[in-house]
């Protein structure tokens, strides 16, 4: 009988032992807890990412997120009592840990490539801007104008991709527009070169001198005609009776070469012929002798070395005339000025009067050119 | 009865082996990765990213269940929650590469409209500068618009080849670019047509 009590006690014993066992110690992280970090990365991360910076971070994130399941799995192994999770949730902290820092860097990343393109963009615009400004003072010709309308194409297309979030685009957009819109500006700078030259402007002076010295001399008008200050300057007796603003041909800056070439002369020249009524349909015009000796001797050097067509002509028909004063260079390289100008010059100027145009008028002390003479005033 | 003993034994046997020898769903992982590459293969990044990242995550979940019960003993191992999840990712990815298709052949519609809007402005712009009369007031004008709309139909074949070339988003950007581009020269030349008109008036009442 006591026996048979011993018995059922170690049986109570043991079986409050393997109970005791079986309540468990330490309780596992949830399923969702276990997959929440590689979920938060793979939902969180900011649109455009590339992809391969997410993949690296979903594969580090993956992994530890992994390693914490796996603790998870191995101490299903242990008896509940022995159980422990606190390397899995170590390891599950550590992959919460990683995601965090994946996202804030990648939000840092596409942050900072969206204020690179952004900066590339408005670096671009200025460029173009600065191309157009400069475009425009040379009045720039056909290849030079769809080159300039095939940065604004590039740069509108950046702007897109910017606000469409694929910044790689806008930025390497933006940086062809930016290098474009430069080499347009150094053309068109380089066409400007020509008003620095030292040698061509002291030649300039010099035709301009002689030509008021020559007012001076006969008690004479004369006119000048300054083609980078777009302005017409009356002399006579040698004095700078008035100034006129003044529009030219559709290339303004170069000198005339040939017909066609939409350039506004530059040299000594005489009014051949004063035209009005019927006779012009610019209100009034003051014919040029264009071309002179030294324009044909350019023409034929020019043709010798094969720098345009050998059919093409040195052109003629170079004008003083009316209908100006549009602020735009738009004739086929006359001088175009209003018409009551044109009317007030007509007093002063006939047959043979001299016309001296320069490509830039540098101002010299005494000159005076900053604008009209004290006491001009119209003849009429 | 004790007939009945052995043969229950043998089933209980045969249930635990059965269940020690459950084995990892390989094929469906291999299967569901194929999935996911197929909706990679249609674009899916580009035109079902979140179909995508949806089918991408259900995988990666799969693939863990599927360790985390490699790491159990033989008897306790169940990939029932693995192969649900892989079967998850699979229909995931192939609608992933459904709407990639389908998105993309949206996208490619909307870039030869594009296309086709873009030729129509420059048409216009042209005939409006066929159109516009020559006169000395207008020729410079004229003749910078003209070179400007040159400047722009010089970009069609370059917006031909983005969409030969699948790149549907950048030609949709280009061709509205260049719209915009053709319709201001259309309003350009209209302006210069408009001062033309005003110098000719003037000078008939001259």
């Amino acid at each position: 009988m006591r026996g048979h009590r011993r018995a059922l006690l170690i049986l109570a014993a043991t079986l409050v032992l393997f109970a005791a066992l079986l309540i468990p110690r330490d309780t596992p992280p949830s399923p969702e807890a276990l997959r929440s970090p590689l979920r938060r990365l793979v939902q969180e991360a900011p649109p455009g990412t590339p992809r391969p910076v997410l993949d690296e971070n979903v594969g580090m994130v993956s992994h530890l997120q992994q390693q914490a399941t796996i603790a998870v799995s191995r101490q299903s192994r242990r008896l509940p009592l022995l159980r422990g999770y606190t390397e899995a949730r170590r390891l599950l902290a550590t992959a919460a840990a990683a995601a965090d820092e994946a996202l804030q860097a990648m939000a840092t990343q596409q942050a900072s490539a969206r204020q690179e393109a952004m900066t590339r963009i408005a670096l671009a615009q200025e460029a173009l801007l600065n191309a157009r400004v400069v475009g425009a003072r040379v009045h720039l010709q056909p290849a030079g104008r769809q080159a300039l309308i095939q940065q604004e194409i590039a740069l509108e297309e950046a702007q897109r991709n910017l606000t469409r979030g694929d910044y790689d685009a806008a930025i390497r957009k933006a940086g062809q527009v930016l290098s474009g819109s430069r080499r347009e500006q150094e053309n068109a700078a380089r066409t400007l070169a020509r008003l620095r030259d030292q040698t061509t402007v002291a030649l300039w002076r010099r035709w301009v001198d002689q030509t008021v010295a020559w007012s001076r001399r006969q008690s004479s008008t004369a006119l000048v005609v300054d083609k980078a200050g777009h302005r017409l300057l009356l002399y006579d007796s040698g004095r700078l009776l008035t100034t006129f603003d003044i529009d030219l041909g559709l290339d303004p800056i170069p000198d005339k070469l040939h017909e066609g070439d939409n350039a506004t002369p530059e040299g000594r020249y005489h009014v051949s012929q004063v035209r009005d009524g019927d006779n012009t349909r610019y209100h009034r015009a003051f014919l040029l002798d264009y071309p002179n000796d030294e324009d044909w001797v350019r023409f034929k050097q020019a043709r010798g070395e094969g720098r345009f067509p050998s059919e093409t002509q040195i052109g003629g028909l170079i004008e003083i005339h009316g209908y100006g004063g549009r602020g735009d260079d738009w004739t086929n390289g006359c001088v175009a000025l209003t018409n009551p100008e044109m009317d007030f010059l007509d007093g002063w100027v006939k047959k043979g009067t001299p016309v001296t145009i320069v490509g830039a008028l540098p101002m010299a002390p005494g000159d005076g050119l900053s604008g009209p003479a004290a006491g001009a005033s119209s003849p009429h | 009865m004790r007939k009945r003993i052995p043969v229950l034994a043998a089933l209980a046997a045969i249930l635990v082996l059965t269940a020690a020898c459950a084995e990892p769903p390989e094929e469906t992982v291999l299967q569901a990765e194929q999935d996911l590459q197929g909706a990679r293969d249609a674009e899916a990044a580009t035109y079902a990213a979140e179909e995508l990242r949806d089918a991408r995550l259900a995988l990666e979940e799969a693939q863990q269940e599927i360790q985390a019960q490699n790491e159990r003993f033989a008897i306790m191992r169940d990939y029932e929650e693995a192969e649900k999840k892989l079967a998850g990712s699979m229909d995931k990815a192939r609608l992933a590469r459904e709407t990639a298709v389908e998105r993309k052949e949206e996208a490619r519609q909307a870039a030869v409209e594009s296309l086709e809007f873009a030729r129509q402005a420059i048409e216009e712009a042209n005939t409006a500068l066929a159109e516009a009369p020559r006169g000395k007031g207008t020729k410079a004008d004229i003749s910078a618009l003209t070179a400007d709309l040159d400047g722009v139909r010089s970009q069609v074949p370059a917006l031909e080849a983005q969409i030969d070339e699948e790149d549907y988003f950048a030609a949709r950007d280009k061709a509205a670019s260049m719209t915009e581009s053709a319709q201001a020269i259309a309003e350009e030349i209209k302006a210069a047509v408009e001062i033309e008109a005003r110098i000719l008036a003037k000078r008939r009442n001259r």
